[in-house]
């Protein structure tokens, strides 16, 4: 079954709470998703990275992978793009088609991935209505 | 944001304006080579999206780390790099670009994106009912602070409290920054402005009421950006001394006359 959790906001004031969104993630056997709202940074990264070593740990020898969807973010800084090396390296790093998924990131996720030259480093999904520009 | 800000991005990034840029915003950078590249990239996907041209000035003030080459790499086609060999300060990073630019409006931000850029929207309201200056506030009613560390809480309180007490200026939030000008106030309030460190948003926003631009103040998000390159405590105590010496500059006639002539007493900017 799969299961849910809600993570990253809980040591956050309720006034904050309208700018670090929660990291909401899913797991259903070698297959996870982690949706990440607003700004992922350096708050919010601890959260992610609980998550990715608890699953990772989950199933030892696996295959697993992680899908984490972006279509929603508004901001991804240095520290969370290091999460996000992190988690890939962490998941490809036994084979067997292990690995990470970025989902429909959102157009300033997208601009940075490309601008740190770490769109090509990662499987990216996009959304099947995007239409873009590729020159 | 549709997906025409990525399209327009693109065109922004590989494409030189042709025309006078409606917007300019300035970044002023101290060894940020981090954290510069993602900021950069949320700015102009964003103003990219407003459908006016525009262009992007990051000031590097005098950088120890990668930032320049960093964002020399990065080969945006409306990105103007303005190099010091020098650390000067941030006041004189901002003095900088802001008197580069060529915009009707004119924003300066910080680097680390602690105030996001979707914020801009609604200082531009503001400036379009009629102010020459805004500032983005965290203490304004219906900002939201995040993550803001009890010690910045508690001197950012006390530092508003001797604002009050000896300057009497009516905005509540000097150091948010997060300021955006029309072109002739950035053009004569950066002229006049001598403070080259931190406290030159106090200064400016000083020489604003002084010489009666109007002035508003937005409420604005800001969430406290970890790896701050800024000492809090050694800010504070410098900010008290710029305090007394802006006072004291000012009783001593160091503000009054033209701005063009001020500019003359200023340090040389920095240069590009």
């Amino acid at each position: 079954m799969p299961t849910e959790e809600s993570s990253g906001c809980q040591q956050m004031s309720s006034q904050a709470k309208g700018l670090h969104m929660p990291i909401t993630s899913e797991t259903d056997g070698p297959n996870a998703t982690c949706v990440i709202d607003g700004r992922f940074d350096a708050h919010e990264t601890p959260s992610f990275r609980s998550f990715v070593d608890e699953f990772h740990a989950s199933r030892p020898g696996e295959a697993l992978r992680l899908r984490v969807v972006l279509a929603r973010t508004t901001f991804i800084d240095s520290s969370g793009l290091a999460e996000l090396v992190r988690a890939m390296k962490q998941l490809t790093a036994g084979g067997g088609g292990g690995g990470i998924v970025l989902v429909e990131p959102a157009d300033p996720v997208l601009v940075i991935l490309e601008l740190t030259r770490l769109s090509t480093m990662f499987e990216i999904e996009e959304a099947a209505t995007l239409t873009i520009d590729t020159e | 944001m549709p997906t025409t800000s990525l399209n327009a991005y693109r065109a922004w990034a590989s494409t030189p304006l042709t025309e006078t840029p409606a917007v300019s915003v300035v970044i002023p950078a101290y060894n940020e080579s981090e954290r510069i590249v993602p900021t950069i990239g949320a700015i102009a996907t964003y103003m990219s999206g407003r459908d006016e041209p525009w262009e992007l000035i990051v000031v590097d003030d005098g950088s120890s780390d990668e930032t320049v080459e960093v964002v020399r790499s990065l080969g945006l086609a409306n990105l103007r790099l303005i190099e010091s060999v020098q650390n000067g300060g941030k006041g004189k990073a901002v003095r900088a670009g802001m008197l580069a630019a060529h915009g009707d409006v004119r924003l300066f931000a910080d680097a680390d994106q602690s105030t996001p850029i979707e914020q801009f929207e609604k200082l531009l309201v503001s400036l379009r009912d009629g102010h020459d200056v805004v500032v983005g506030s965290r203490a304004a009613d219906g900002s939201l602070e995040a993550s803001k560390s009890p010690l910045r809480r508690l001197l950012s309180g006390g530092l508003r409290t001797m604002v009050d007490v000896l300057f009497n200026i009516g905005v509540r939030d000097t150091q948010c920054g997060f300021k955006m000008f029309t072109a002739a106030a950035a053009e004569d309030l950066f002229r006049r402005q001598q403070i080259d460190g931190f406290s030159f948003d106090l200064e400016v926003l000083y020489l604003a009421e002084k010489f009666g631009y109007r002035i508003s103040e937005v409420p604005v998000e800001w969430i406290d950006a970890p790896g701050s390159t800024v000492d809090a405590a050694l800010v504070a105590f410098q900010f008290l001394a710029d305090l007394v010496k802006i006072r004291v500059g000012d009783l001593r006639g160091d503000y009054v006359g033209p701005s063009d002539q001020a500019q003359t007493r200023i340090a040389s900017p920095v240069g590009g």
